[in-house]
């Protein structure tokens, strides 16, 4: 199906193949608009069709072919008047703005009892996604979807690794914070939860 | 140490993004504290079940997958076509615009010789409308002295009429009539099966016709081409310009035309050659009334 001068086609299959439903989801979970996700994954293989006989040995398609992903999700969302890309850049060190945020989010309930709130999980997890500000969100899909490390995300989005691993930790308080709201609201956790994990985490 | 230290990095120790050092260390203080072994275990399996959630395949995505992989290799293939296709192109083009532009420097009567001239065109025009209605065409000529007369009279010009050495023309019958607002005479001949219609202009009238006048300063004073239909010959002489046109092949057209220039120019005058004005009764679109007019 494929036909590309330079590396062979089969190669791209296959690089393509092992991809394939890290690709999908990244593109699902950073879109706005569900309808584009087609459009988007074309997009993302003819880009890469198209460039493949660029692209060099040796080096990571991982983190090529997601930087072509955001792009076009950046892109198909940037045209649906959605979304604003700009990526903090943050001058303190790293561990503080950990400590800061830890100081700010809290989500202990949610660790006690992960599969009493994610069994219900459905749409939930996408709209929690979604109020997540998209560079915070596209460092966390690359980690827990695509896989790569920090240094691979700050090289794929061009970004500072110290950023990569703020906006990670960002979004990753954002998204407990948001579901262990969701458990409250219908139930599924106990609000007391919250004081006693509290409690112990002052203890040490 | 500490255990608050330790918490800011355990979700970097959980990525296996810490050093090694600093791996070793949390590695060692979760070996020895169980609230934050807890916690990091709680930790992971969270990590762990929202990984596991996102990384969920939906329905119908490997279809989808399949649809984009498609439209993505044809887009690609269209893309690919046109990234030859369009320099080939372009460049042929330019190729053939320059072939073009010397071809026209260098022999510009090729290219004009299938042109359709302004002035081929008047005539094919009055010739065609001829053909409709013969009979608004003829004027009542009693011998070629008469017509003689009426072209020398309305065009002040001289002309002769006298046979036409081994041509099969036969003349029907003429008039004046008007192509581009130039006066002109209109001779209708019969050659063979085809009636053929002879146009006498004058020789300054060609400021008229552009074509014809550029035509005739770059090529030999003969210029011949086909409109619609029809045959087209022109030849110039000292003080005219004669043209023919009909449905008759080429030679015989120019046979026709070159006879009747064949004497203009020494007496300074028109010479129609064929002296018998001879009734149509066979043809067909000659009417009845046109045939006694012309008898």
């Amino acid at each position: 199906m494929i036909r590309e001068r330079g590396n062979s086609h089969g190669e791209l299959q296959s690089y393509l193949e092992a991809n394939r439903q890290s690709l999908t989801n990244y593109c699902r979970h950073s879109l706005y608009e569900k309808q584009h996700l087609e459009d988007a994954i074309q997009s993302v293989i003819a880009i890469v069709i198209e460039k493949f006989a660029l692209f060099e040995r040796g080096s990571d398609f991982r983190t090529w072919i997601f930087k072509i992903c955001t792009n076009v999700v950046y892109n198909i969302n940037k045209k649906a008047a959605r979304e604003r890309r700009h990526f903090i850049s943050l001058s303190e060190q790293v561990e503080d703005a950990v400590a800061e945020l830890q100081q700010e989010f809290a989500y202990d309930e949610l660790l006690r009892h992960p599969d009493k709130v994610l069994a219900h999980v459905g749409d939930e997890m996408q709209e929690a996604l979604l109020a997540i500000p998209g560079n915070e969100r596209a460092v966390f899909l690359l980690k827990t979807i695509a896989g790569l490390t920090c240094r691979e995300i700050a090289e794929t989005l061009e970004i500072p690794i110290g950023t990569a691993m703020a906006n990670l930790f960002r979004a990753r308080a954002k998204l407990r914070v948001h579901l262990s709201e969701y458990a409250k609201q219908y139930g599924f956790l106990d609000n007391n939860v919250r004081e006693d994990s509290k409690n112990g985490l002052q203890d040490h | 140490m500490d255990c608050k230290i330790i918490r800011k990095y355990l979700m970097l120790y959980l990525d296996s993004e810490l050093g090694p050092e600093m791996t070793f260390e949390v590695s060692q203080h979760l070996d020895t504290c169980g609230s934050c072994q807890r916690l990091f275990d709680q930790e992971a399996r969270l990590e762990s079940h929202i990984r596991s959630i996102l990384s969920r395949p939906a329905d119908g995505d490997g279809i989808l997958w399949r649809r984009a992989l498609q439209k993505a290799a044809r887009q690609s293939r269209r893309q690919s076509r046109r990234r030859v296709l369009y320099p080939a192109a372009i460049s042929a083009g330019f190729a053939l615009f320059i072939a073009l532009s010397a071809g026209f420097w260098f022999y510009p009567s090729i290219f004009l010789k299938h042109h359709e001239l302004d002035l081929a065109a008047f005539v094919d025009a009055e010739h065609t409308e001829f053909l409709k209605k013969p009979s608004a065409h003829f004027a009542a000529f009693g011998s070629n002295t008469e017509i003689v007369e009426y072209f020398r009279k309305h065009l002040s010009r001289d002309f002769m009429i006298s046979d036409i050495e081994g041509s099969e023309a036969v003349v029907r019958g003429g008039n004046l009539c008007n192509v581009n607002g130039c006066g002109t005479a209109h001779l209708i001949c019969d050659v063979g099966e085809s009636l053929v219609s002879v146009f006498w202009l004058k020789s300054e009238d060609q400021a008229m016709f552009p074509d014809v006048q550029r035509r005739l300063a770059i090529e030999s004073p003969t210029i011949h081409c086909k409109v619609a239909q029809h045959q087209f010959y022109l030849r110039q002489t000292r003080d005219a310009l004669i043209c023919g046109i009909g449905a008759i092949d080429s030679i015989r057209l120019q046979i026709l035309v070159d006879n009747l220039c064949r004497a203009e120019g020494a007496r300074n005058e028109y010479l129609i050659y064929p002296s018998q004005l001879k009734p149509a009764a066979a043809d067909p679109r000659m009417t009845a009334e046109m045939v006694e007019k012309i008898t």
